[in-house]
């Protein structure tokens, strides 16, 4: 089957078999971290990626579901301003989550400040995806209201 | 180090391997597909030299031959145009075997060890059987551990040079590996180590072997080539029985330790086991007489490297969770039995240097303050006495110990490292060395450096630490890496002799110190401390054990900064209880307190040293009280749970 999609800006034409993972395909074809998780669907959750702007399970998306969509990995989240508040948000709480689940987790964080979410049983539910044991979930709540608050003060600072 | 040459999916042949599935059978062959000629076959018969690499002294098959020694063990690798025919491929291959005629009981490999003290002073067995004595086992099954990241091994050749790109903890042993299996010169292969990061030992072994088997189909075919595994490891099974006798007065008299250690397949390392187990199983009550015995056995799993322990924390915990079962006979808080026996200096041994303790009682104190550790701890102790009308199945663990650093001198003997540190003409100062850095966190280290030296804002130090050595002994595990915690205080000693040398001689200049701490006359230096008090329900829907509250404080020298030292003692906690079966509800709460120890002029113990075995016995012992003896054996499950306590509640 042919996929065109648009995957962390670069537009590719990729013939594949149609029900290969999302995560197989960023493995063997772009070499993102995203596709080194491999737990055969057990979600482990350190798979995220953002389609359309959604946090997904790589490994539980085929192919043919990519086909016209947009996807976005932790590669160009990296150069995005929200990843550095991100990671000024880990130095100030004294954070050092490991490699293992760094990418996944800033996806979804990335996925739940974008839409919004303050909630803290609402954004616990959303990093329970993630079953990495280096964090706990109040850990990502403060993380995530770090972020928010480092937002807010240069949104005062600029008006 | 070589450079990577353009490999892409068009001009490389992929590998998986076929594992068994099955353990004590004969293997009589394979059935292969009709495979054309782009497949590669490489079974046992295939290699050009013998079928096993050398790891820590033992011999380890690479393929299985005649019989199949664990489930897992590799029997063939196939390599192809890519992954998704090659796995494919192996699906369709039959693996034909038999049943042995009679399993014969391989014999042990290694000599079981015994360490006593007082034994002249002990009655005769009847006499010691006769006396007042509490026994307890603490048991931890042997494990396997998928970690669910994949990773690759890729082999290519360049003129004279086998190049290989892997992630592993040990680059000198996957370079021995690839040159002992397919014959290629040691002085040829060149090892270029990927990032590599696992909360078990995964880049211990298999990479050597996934590497040697990639060696082999470079040497057949000429080709490049890559295969890609899953990340595992496995923890050996432990089963610690210790039996303490009491004096006429009440006091403890005697004790009797047997440690069995199920290592899988094949003992890897048993002699450096047997010495940190030994270390561990030492009680910190003053005894007249003990006698301890540690066996090695060999099982049909999967052969146990390291897995972030070479056995002291395992022993630790079944000390902590001994001295809690002792308390528990004597109508005593865990705490308060401990408030009686922590006092003084530790006992003088081959295994361990004497070291003060009073600290530890402090730390154990502020600890239990903050958990009101004693009150919950009757009230738990009532919902199995008389008085328990309703089982609401909560346990509070208590536990306390000392660390070590690393492995053993003895071990440690053996291996060679070096560093060098020069302070160049441009005022920076460069660090060369073959230890293991990686998971460490090296702006510390060059924090540390630069502090070391007189500077001024025009002059400023940096420190630059150089591309990694290949020739590293050193593994990655924390718990084990002796030279990452004595590290810094080397590093700060050689950073202010060069210092003093910088004004007088001429730039640049070197010096090189030793990576090696200074060895003690014992076989390790027990230093730092730490507690820990776990709180644990039974959810009432499914019985999974649920961690409630963590309080915790540990008192260790500063291998790394402050933050990051309390970000590992989480980590290790975390995974630790998620190892060992417990569930990190919603609610979770966990304090932790670091007190970085000044004086470390005694070593720095290595911070999962304490940390892992500290959460093993007291989440064990939070288990006992809520299920008894059975409910403590780990790792715990929901069903194990429910099959303990669903009838009786």
């Amino acid at each position: 089957m042919k996929i065109e999609c648009l995957i962390d800006g670069k537009s590719l034409s990729l013939a594949l078999d149609s029900n290969k993972p999302l995560s197989l395909v960023l493995q063997e074809y772009l070499e993102s971290p995203a596709g080194n998780a491999n737990c055969s669907g057990e979600k482990c959750g350190r798979c995220a990626v953002l389609i359309d702007n959604k946090s997904v399970l790589s490994c539980m998306v085929p192919a043919f579901e990519i086909n016209g969509k947009e996807i976005k990995t932790y590669e160009s989240l990296k150069k995005e301003e929200i990843t550095s508040d991100i990671q000024a948000a880990f130095r100030a709480l004294g954070i050092h989550p490991c490699p293992l689940c760094l990418h996944s987790r800033v996806v979804l964080y990335y996925s739940i400040i974008d839409s919004g979410e303050t909630r803290r049983d609402e954004i616990s539910r959303e990093m329970s995806i993630l079953k990495c044991t280096c964090m706990d979930k109040e850990d990502d709540i403060n993380v995530i209201m770090k972020v928010l608050e480092l937002r807010r003060k240069r949104r005062v600072r600029r008006a | 180090m070589a450079e990577k040459k353009n490999l892409t999916i068009y001009n490389l042949h992929f590998g998986k391997i076929l594992k068994a599935k099955k353990a004590g059978v004969r293997l009589v062959g394979f059935e292969l597909p009709q495979l054309d000629n782009r497949f590669t076959v490489i079974t046992a018969k295939e290699l050009p030299n013998e079928n096993s690499i050398s790891f820590l002294g033992s011999e380890i098959p690479i393929f299985a031959e005649d019989k199949i020694d664990f489930p897992g063990q590799p029997l063939l690798a196939l390599f192809g145009p890519d992954y998704e025919s090659v796995t494919l491929a192996l699906r369709n291959i039959k693996v034909k075997t038999a049943p042995l005629p009679e399993v014969k009981q391989r014999e042990e490999s290694v000599p079981h060890v015994e360490f006593c003290w007082g034994q002249e002073e002990l009655p005769k067995r009847e006499a010691l059987e006769a006396m007042p004595h509490i026994e307890s086992t603490f048991s931890y099954d042997h494990t396997v551990y998928d970690s669910d990241t994949s990773y690759t091994i890729t082999a290519w050749q360049e003129g004279k040079d086998l190049n290989i790109e892997l992630p592993t903890q040990w680059p000198d042993n996957v370079k021995k590996a690839a040159a002992t299996l397919s014959g290629w010169g040691e002085n040829n292969i060149n090892i270029t180590t990927q990032r590599w990061y696992t909360h078990h030992d995964d880049y211990l072994l298999w990479p050597s072997i996934y590497a040697a088997i990639a060696s082999v189909m470079v040497l057949k075919t000429g080709l490049s080539v890559q295969i890609k595994e899953n990340a595992i490891s496995a923890k050996p099974g432990y089963k610690i029985k210790k039996t303490t006798y009491f004096s006429q007065d009440g006091k403890p008299f005697a004790e009797n330790v047997e440690m069995s250690v199920d290592q899988g397949a094949y003992t890897i390392a048993s002699t450096e086991l047997q010495r940190q187990a030994m270390t561990g199983l030492l009680p910190l009550y003053s005894l007249k007489a003990f006698f301890a015995r540690i066996d090695i056995t060999v099982s049909q799993r999967m052969p146990a490297a390291f897995c972030g322990s070479l056995g002291y924390d395992e022993a630790l915990a079944a000390t902590e969770y001994h001295t809690s079962r002792l308390a528990h006979k004597g109508d005593m808080t865990p705490l308060q039995l401990r408030d009686l026996i922590i006092r003084g200096k530790t006992r003088f041994t081959d295994y361990a240097a004497p070291i003060d303790i009073d600290n530890l009682r402090g730390e154990t104190n502020k600890i239990a303050e903050g958990a009101i550790y004693n009150r919950k701890w009757i009230t738990n102790h009532g919902q199995h006495g008389d008085f328990g009308l309703v089982g609401f199945l909560r346990g509070i663990g208590f536990a306390n110990g000392l660390g070590i650093a690393g492995f053993s001198s003895a071990m440690a003997k053996e291996s060679q490292f070096s560093s060098m540190m020069t302070f160049t003409k441009k005022h920076n100062v460069t660090i060369n060395t073959s230890v293991s850095y990686y998971n460490v966190n090296t702006e510390y280290w060059k924090d540390l450096v630069e502090s070391k030296f007189t500077s001024s804002e025009d002059d400023p130090i940096n420190c630059l630490l150089l591309e990694h050595n290949n020739e590293t002994l050193d593994s990655g595990p924390e718990v084990l890496s002796r030279f990452i915690c004595c590290y810094p205080m080397q590093l700060a000693s050689a950073a202010k002799h060069l210092n003093i040398l910088r004004a007088t001689e001429k730039l640049p200049i070197s010096i090189k110190y030793d990576a090696e701490s200074a060895f003690s006359p014992c076989e390790f230096t027990l230093s730092g401390f730490g507690s820990m008090i776990i709180e644990v329900s039974v959810s009432k829907c499914d019985f999974r054990p649920l961690v409630q509250e963590i309080w915790a404080s540990f008192c260790l020298s500063p291998s790394s900064s402050d933050s990051y030292s309390r970000e590992t003692i989480k980590r290790n906690i975390l995974t630790t209880l998620s190892d060992a079966g417990g569930v990190i509800p919603d609610d979770f709460k966990m304090h932790i307190d670091f007190v970085p120890l000044q004086d470390s002029s005694k070593g720095i113990a290595a911070i999962s040293a304490s940390s892992v075995a500290l959460t093993m016995a007291s989440f064990a012992n939070a288990l006992y009280e809520l299920g008894g003896q059975e409910a403590s054996n780990l790792p715990t499950s929901a069903e194990k749970l429910e099959r303990i306590l669903g009838g009786n509640k």
